[in-house]
């Protein structure tokens, strides 16, 4: 009796939770509500197959149960009664399976008018290429890849010259504008998923999969993969931004062509220099960093890293955060660079400073930290703490490590990293956050000093 | 029995009212089993083959397919392994006309030839490292050196039932009492032998790409 | 309809049985580590898979742990969590599930129940389960190596399996391999043995429509797992060249970690076609002696016959060679050619009115019946709860369409959990339950069981039914944490929270299940030989537990099925196998 009763209030309880929780599918944001009619409709099918069969079950239980006296029916079958379910089976089941592969036929082929976006999925990070004025993308192999065209474009193909990069993990679509994605891997299993499309697919490396959608709501949306991919997995985080037309043409005519990428920005050492002066103040004259003005050492940073981190502080993805006093410091003086070509020159001038020994400041135990570097920091940064260009981890063997501990802390309080164009630094905050307290910064910090 | 006889008729639910076969004896039970077992697990090593020859196709098909240099000494190791199946036959009709000499002879020779046969495809894989450079990155010499690993693994395994059956029929005894041993043995010989020229003919033995294709439906 | 006619003027009493030659240990080895005695064999295959399965158990509370209270427990980083993951999935599914199921209640009961001596391969049977045990070592010492064990998801797609930037992508994923290869030539030896001691040595009058549906999922789960196994070897035998000896089956040219990789030409896909048409039988394989055994514990508790005892060996059939062409399923969204969905989608739709008529027919025997709520009836009837919700959320996951949007999320967790996990262990603990006075001749702590029960009943739907609701939201699987996105609530997090806390109980209860094991057989209260007055032949040997041989001088000769349970007209409510229809009439 108890039996049946809680196996009542289970079922009953799972039709409550299923309309009563405020957990379900976040709202759509495609063409593909149709996708979630068939849930809805697979919900109610199932649902009534589910109370009735396990309400069934809990009447047998109250009424069959054995009692001074009774004595169970014989019947070794009924193949009318087995026919009869069979068939009502069959009709729930067709009921469920003929929406779902018309569907199906529109999910398999994308439109015509759709417009196709490339998106390179790489442990573990996005980029995407779209196609330039000719319509049409370039021809790309594994094998033209490196730091300089990590997009691995055929430098010869006539197609590719004006195809569109965007070396970001954002990437902007036009509103109502069906989009076909071509997902291209260069390692890995990934995936592509944007909840609020509903659509998903993988990533294989070695071929080209697509999937399609026509976004159909302005918004900003997260994009995950969810194919498992490796330790940084769970962080491999992009984002979808869809718009107005307008605002998306500005977008695509900000980005560089793959030609524009390849003829090297000219890099002016003397410009670099001048534009240096004002640098120099608080990062010192060899950009030997002060630690007093909390200004890092430069000499030896990454130079794809101080790049993005200056566009970063131009455009107010760092530095604008409240408790960021010293970025907020800093990103003013970012605003001196006029543009790319002033990023350019002041890096290259950077490069050829020479700094000053690095001292260590942080006295922490290394030998706690050992492990934790190694089979999660290491991923990204290197073994050796050199860096790894394909994951745009910055070398961390040439940083003051003040600097990197006061980094820490800002990445974990969520101080640094937590714009919403910033992917790079939610990545880094994420896994900022296996670094329990403080304890376990200063010794992270110094094991890397040990490197 | 109970009513209705086949699977599909019985009413297993009516108690037996007929007689009850007689049961059968130990030792009767034991020699079908083994039968049973041994045609089971050619079934068993059917569906592994297979499912590499089909892995093999499916990665034919796509452009980049390189075919793996030809090894001419295949041929001879499969005119030596059509031997030794052909000896253990000759070894199964002397068992049966009770002919001593026949089964010693034909189960010896079959081993000596299964050696050469296993000598010979190393001798093959030897030639094919050095054809391709110590190179396996070309996936169609990949596939060859697994297949015929896995079916020289399986000849050597079938050995150890050979030198078994060998051994006891150079101790006297009733040859018929041997029939079964050897009996398995030509039959999973026969069964290798017939793997072994599917799979050369098909995949190892000039450009077969379009059987396969065919076989593969795909044109 | 007339059910039992008999007309005794045909009787015949059979002649002396056959006797089957056994093997008689003469030393303590022989008796108790290398016994050929199934009954001996099938308790050390429980006891390695249950050890092996604690283990697994613990991964998941780590698992739990971290995603309820992220960050918190310093010996859980990203790569470990991962780690987990994979091993709690390969132990649960392969060395616990599988290995319980056909090594431990196989070798049990094929034996017993089909009215043999034996398996009729002793010395086989006693080498496969070694070759198991060194399977299990080598999985255990995937552990200790360095690297640490692989972290590549229990499906273990390459490329990620064997690159760097996966945890154990060296040692840990070679000897993976190496361990499935081995439970693969060990689960080959005792399947042949399972399959040909049922086709060849039933005693006489056990037809093949007489056995017991227990024998007949277990028959057709060996057979599934004999033709599935070979996919997962190939692909495993591959993987591992790829690693050793450089060659490209499943990598293509990559560039991995900013350097270029030696392969060329190698498709991935092709992995997950083959380990799918493994892994989708592999779920059958746990699923289908599951379904036997329910099948038999409830006629038993029920005091019914099996409703429809042709349909539910039909179906069980049926759904096997069905299992074998709905593998795509699992790959909708993986980047093969999507044209294939429609056919997949609708052979998985199809598998499931076989499936609903097995559930129908067990409500249909609880109907009318005699229900004692004995503990193995609960589970039981547990069993159906979780099995039909599972089912459910089956057919949104195979449906290509419904399933695009839940496919990678805690949806898919939840629901192979439902379906895959908590089913089938309610019938393993049921099944203990059930066996357990005829194993060791002694009853179980009714008290600890009913905790045991309650516990696991109420707390596994605790855990799994929210879940399915955080994949709806679309909260990832495999995700070491989930912060820093836009759409999913600050309350997702509390549901995490709880479903750790009904998992920690959850597992807590298991402990207290094996102490009740282990309590039971020494201290237990006497048992006798048909406590529950079933009528299969296990219940009706000479002594209990059995000896070695099973059934004293002369086998069982059978004369009816296994479900003559009330029967009209005779007083008993139960006639075992073995009575002939004249002393019934008697």
């Amino acid at each position: 009796m108890v039996f049946a009763i809680v196996l009542l209030v289970l079922v009953f309880g799972t039709v409550l939770f299923h309309f009563l929780s405020p957990w379900y599918f976040t709202p759509i944001a495609s063409n593909w509500s149709a996708m979630d009619d068939t849930v809805t409709l697979t919900f109610i099918v199932t649902g009534i197959g589910f109370v009735a069969v396990n309400g069934f079950i809990a009447y047998c239980v109250i009424k069959f149960r054995n009692k001074e006296g009774r004595r169970a029916e014989y019947e070794p079958e009924s193949v009318k009664m087995e026919s009869w379910l069979t068939g009502l089976t069959t009709v729930g089941v067709a009921a469920m399976l003929a929406p779902g592969l018309f569907i199906w036929a529109d999910v398999v082929t994308p439109p015509d008018d759709a417009l196709e976006v490339e998106v390179l999925a790489r442990q573990w990070n996005w980029s995407y290429r779209l196609p330039g004025d000719d319509g049409k993308l370039g021809a790309v192999d594994v094998s033209h890849t490196s730091a300089d065209n990590p997009l691995g474009i055929d430098p010869t193909d006539p197609f590719g010259k004006d195809d569109v990069i965007v070396y970001d993990p954002v990437l902007h679509l036009e509103v109502d504008q069906p989009v076909t994605f071509l997902l291209r891997s260069t390692d890995v299993l990934h995936n592509f998923t944007v909840p609020q499309f509903r659509v998903k697919m993988d990533f294989v490396p070695g071929q080209v999969s697509y999937i399609w959608a026509e976004p159909n709501k302005v918004g900003s949306y997260d994009l995950l993969c969810e194919e498992l991919c490796g330790v940084g997995h769970y962080a491999m985080r992009g984002r979808v931004v869809v718009e107005d037309t307008e605002t998306y043409t500005r977008w695509v005519a900000d980005q560089p062509t793959f030609a524009e990428t390849q003829t090297a920005l000219s890099s002016d050492l003397v410009a670099g220099q001048a534009a240096y002066a004002v640098c120099g103040s608080c990062h010192g004259a060899n950009a030997e960093g002060n630690a007093a003005m909390h200004a890092p050492r430069l000499a030896g940073m990454d130079s794809e890293y101080m790049k993005r981190q200056l566009r970063h502080f131009k455009r107010g993805v760092r530095g604008t955060h409240e408790d960021d006093v010293w970025g907020q410091t800093m990103a003013p003086m970012a605003m001196t660079l006029a543009d790319a070509s002033a990023i350019e020159n002041v890096v290259a001038y950077i490069n050829t400073l020479p700094g000053a020994e690095l001292t260590d400041t942080i006295a922490g135990d290394p030998a706690n930290s050992a492990a934790l570097y190694q089979s999660t920091c290491a991923q990204c940064h290197g073994g050796d703490g050199r860096g790894v260009w394909t994951v745009n981890a910055p070398a961390l063997t040439d940083l003051d490590d003040w600097y990197m501990a006061e980094q820490l802390q800002k990445f974990r309080a969520g101080i640094r990293g937590r714009h919403s164009d910033d992917l790079y630094g939610l990545q880094m905050g994420l896994l900022s956050n296996t670094l329990v307290d403080d304890e376990a910064v200063t010794d992270m910090v110094a094991y890397i000093n040990t490197l | 029995m109970s009513t209705g006889t086949g699977i599909f008729s019985e009413t297993p639910w009516i108690a037996d009212t007929g007689p009850v076969a007689p049961a059968l004896s130990g030792a009767e039970i034991a020699l079908k089993s083994r039968r049973s077992a041994l045609k089971m697990l050619l079934s068993v090593v059917s569906v592994f083959f297979l499912l590499m020859i089909v892995a093999y196709g499916g990665r034919m098909l796509y452009q980049d397919w390189r075919p793996t240099p030809q090894i001419n000494l295949l041929w001879a190791n499969t005119g030596v392994l059509l031997l030794s199946s052909l000896c253990l036959q000759f070894a199964l009709m002397g068992a049966r006309a009770g002919r001593i000499l026949w089964v010693r002879n034909g189960l010896v020779a079959a081993g000596i030839l299964t050696v050469l046969f296993l000598v010979g495809q190393w001798t093959a894989w030897q030639q094919l490292t050095t054809l391709v450079l110590g190179d396996f990155s070309n996936p169609s010499v990949g596939f060859f050196f697994m297949i015929t690993g896995v079916h020289g693994l399986h000849m050597a395994g079938g050995m150890l039932a050979l030198v078994r059956a060998t051994k006891r029929a150079f101790q006297p005894g009733d040859t018929h009492k041997m029939e079964a041993n050897i009996s398995n043995c030509a039959l999973y010989w026969h069964y290798l032998l017939g793997v072994w020229l599917l799979v050369f003919g098909l995949l190892f033995s000039g450009n077969n790409f379009e059987i396969l294709l065919r076989i593969c439906g795909v044109i | 309809m007339e059910y039992t006619a008999h007309d005794e003027s045909i009787f015949v009493r059979p002649a002396e049985v056959g006797e089957m030659e056994l093997y008689h240990p003469k030393t303590w080895l022989g008796k108790y580590v290398f016994c050929q005695d199934a009954k001996v064999i099938a308790i050390q295959y429980a006891a390695t898979a249950l050890a092996i399965g604690l283990v697994a158990l613990v991964l998941s509370w780590f698992m739990r742990l971290q995603l309820a209270w992220p960050n918190t427990f310093t010996f859980i980083d990203p790569a470990y969590y991962l780690q987990a993951v994979t091993m709690h999935g390969m132990i649960m599914v392969v060395y616990l599930l599988t290995a319980l199921f056909l090594g431990g209640f196989g070798n049990y009961l094929i034996p017993l129940m089909v009215g043999a001596r034996d398996m009729v391969f002793p010395w086989l049977n006693m080498i496969s389960f070694w070759v198991y045990f060194t399977a299990v070592l080598l999985l255990a010492a995937s552990f200790f190596v360095g690297g640490g064990s692989t972290g590549a998801g229990w499906t273990l797609y390459p490329p990620q399996a064997i690159l760097p930037g996966t945890p154990g992508s060296e040692a840990g994923i070679l000897l993976m391999l190496a361990s499935l290869a081995v439970f693969i030539i060990g689960f080959t030896m005792g399947g042949l043995n399972y399959v040909v001691t049922i086709l060849q040595a039933r005693t006489r009058g056990m037809t093949l429509m007489r056995m017991p549906l227990t024998i007949w999922g277990i028959f057709t789960a060996t057979v599934l797992a004999l033709f599935a196994f070979p996919a997962l070897f190939v692909s495993a035998i591959m993987m591992a060249l790829d690693v050793l000896l450089g060659t490209s089956f499943f990598m293509p040219a990559i560039v991995s970690m900013g350097s270029e990789a030696e392969h060329v030409g190698g498709n991935p896909l092709l992995f997950q076609h083959l380990f799918w048409f493994f892994g989708h039988p592999e779920v059958y394989i746990v699923a289908l002696p599951a379904f036997g055994i329910v099948s038999d514990l409830i006629s038993v508790h029920a005091r019914k016959n099996i409703f429809g005892y042709r349909m539910m060996v039909w179906a069980i059939v049926i759904i096997g060679a069905l299992s074998f062409v709905v593998w795509a399923h699992h790959m909708y969204v993986s980047g093969m050619n999507p044209y294939f969905g429609f056919f997949f989608a609708t052979t998985t739709l199809i598998i499931a009115i076989p499936t609903a008529l097995k559930v129908y027919n067990w409500v249909l025997t609880l109907w009318q019946g005699n229900i004692h709520l004995t503990t193995p009836m609960l589970f039981s009837i547990a069993f159906l709860l979780f099995f039909v919700n599972g089912g459910m959320t089956g057919l949104f996951l195979g449906n290509s369409t419904v399933s695009m949007p839940l496919s990678d999320t805690l949806f898919v967790v939840a629901h192979f959990h439902m379906v895959m996990a908590v089913a089938p262990v309610m019938v393993v603990c049921g099944a203990i339950y059930h066996w357990y006075p005829k194993i060791s001749g002694r009853w179980y702590h009714e008290g600890m069981a009913k905790f045991h029960f309650w516990t696991t009943f109420v707390g596994s739907y605790l855990v799994f039914l929210p879940m399915h609701y955080l994949g709806i939201m679309g909260v990832p699987r495999r995700y070491f944490e989930i912060t820093g996105t836009t759409f999913l609530p600050e309350s997702a997090h509390a549901v995490n929270a709880s479903i750790t806390i009904a998992a920690l109980v959850v597992g807590f209860a298991q402990l207290v299940f094996l102490w009740n094991l282990i309590w039971s057989a020494f201290k237990g209260e006497k048992a006798p030989g048909n406590p529950w007055n079933a009528t299969t032949l296990e219940w009706q040997t000479e002594h209990t537990p059995p000896e070695h041989g099973n059934f004293g001088k002369e086998l069982p000769c059978v004369y009816r099925w296994a479900y003559d349970y009330s029967v009209p007209g005779h007083e008993e409510d139960f006639i075992p196998q073995n009575v002939p229809p004249r002393s019934v009439t008697a």
